[in-house]
């Protein structure tokens, strides 16, 4: 973290996650220990079912550790709340409201009026380039578009701290570069804590300034990579030598918990 | 039969949604009002619409056996005096009504769940 000291924004103290099911206990974090900075961008990369997004459900308030606590600002986290902010992979989009409904309705839960909420909405509605869909109903919208509002809905709320489960899995590969590029841009604006899940090695080293691959199940932190590469990271970054270096890395780490997963 | 459409809806509400609405500051009465409910309101005015012909129906078919009031008590007692026409007309009053009737739900559907995405359009 370029060596300054920097505030930790989210503090993960051995933190232990099970779950009971049908087929007995599982245990889906074990022992996970993590700071992250204030406005640091950070992803999680790790083979899927290795509680990545039972982390991210946890930071969010959505669930609650079966051993050891979260901190947000300080703050032990006790349920969701506004100062986190969510973006999921299905979009979550109210189906049944407007573009602009959709960003103004944490703004209205936050007590903002309605002439407020319709401002900030709209600015944020400019901030992802969907001025012109504004009146539109999810349904009428594609893919990128959805996450797009998603993201904007997001931002909208100021969260500390946005956490980001898999939001352009569901994407084709050039939506998904444009909106890399994009959130990068309003990261770059407006500086919040990022906590990115990802599968996808390559947008992992794309975004972050820190990755942390984690080990399948029982999940467990792996190793932290650093990723010193300069904002904003366009197409000859990823062909430069540091990048496929780290990518390389990082793909072996990931595809060796993947093998250690299928035994 | 309506409870049982309703429940049905309400178990059906995507649960990302309702977490989406609490990362966002939403209480349980915010939930219920502007998730639980909007989401619903397609099953609702199935329910509604069910409900609707079979309590007419059962209305006029209570009416017709015993009541002292109302249409089906109308047509009833115009058949025993061989008055066709007011059976006629009593008849005719209850299929205008349930044409009515199934107009204002069709149109309130139309008002309500116009976002629903239906198939043939784009996901």
């Amino acid at each position: 973290m370029a060596g300054n000291p920097r505030t930790t924004e989210v503090k993960i103290e051995q933190v232990v996650k099970r779950f009971d099911t049908r087929n007995g206990e599982v245990v889906a974090l074990n022992g996970i220990d993590l700071e992250i900075a204030k406005d640091e961008f950070v992803c999680i990369v790790g083979p899927s079912g290795c509680g990545k997004s039972t982390l991210l459900n946890l930071i969010a308030g959505l669930s609650k550790p079966t051993s050891g606590k979260v901190y947000v600002n300080g703050k032990e986290v006790e349920g969701p709340g506004s100062e986190r902010g969510v973006v999921f992979q299905q979009y979550a989009l109210f189906p049944w409201l407007t573009v602009k409904k959709n960003v103004e309705y944490g703004l209205k839960l936050q007590g903002m009026s309605r002439k407020e909420a319709s401002a900030e909405a709209t600015r944020y509605i400019e901030m992802v380039d969907l001025k012109q869909f504004e009146n539109a109903y999810p349904k009428e919208l594609s893919g990128g578009m959805k996450q797009r509002v998603a993201i904007a809905r997001a931002y909208a709320v100021k969260p500390q701290v946005l956490l980001m489960d898999e939001p352009f899995g569901a994407l084709d590969a050039q939506t998904k570069t444009q909106l890399q590029s994009e959130l990068i841009h309003t990261w770059i604006q407006e500086k919040r804590t990022v906590f990115f899940i990802t599968h996808d090695v390559e947008e992992a080293v794309t975004l972050a300034q820190r990755i942390i691959i984690m080990s399948a199940r029982p999940g467990r932190i792996r190793e932290i990579v650093e990723v010193n590469l300069p904002y904003p990271r366009d197409q000859k970054t990823r062909v430069s030598k540091e990048f496929m270096d780290i990518k390389n890395h990082i793909w072996d780490e990931v595809y060796e918990e993947y093998m250690a997963m299928r035994k | 039969m309506s409870v049982v459409t309703i429940y049905q809806g309400v178990c059906n509400v995507d649960a990302t949604l309702v977490k989406a609405a609490k990362v966002l500051g939403a209480s349980s009465k915010d939930i219920f009002l502007t998730v639980v409910i909007p989401a619903s309101t397609p099953f609702i005015l199935v329910a509604a619409r069910l409900g609707l012909s079979s309590s007419l129906t059962t209305l006029i078919a209570a009416e017709l056996t015993g009541a002292s009031r109302g249409l089906g008590m109308m047509i009833q007692k115009a058949q025993s005096y061989y008055d066709r026409e007011t059976m006629l007309l009593g008849i005719l009053v209850i299929g205008v009504m349930g044409i009515i009737f199934e107009r204002i739900v069709y149109y309130l559907e139309r008002r309500l769940t116009g976002w629903q995405e239906t198939q043939g359009q784009q996901k």
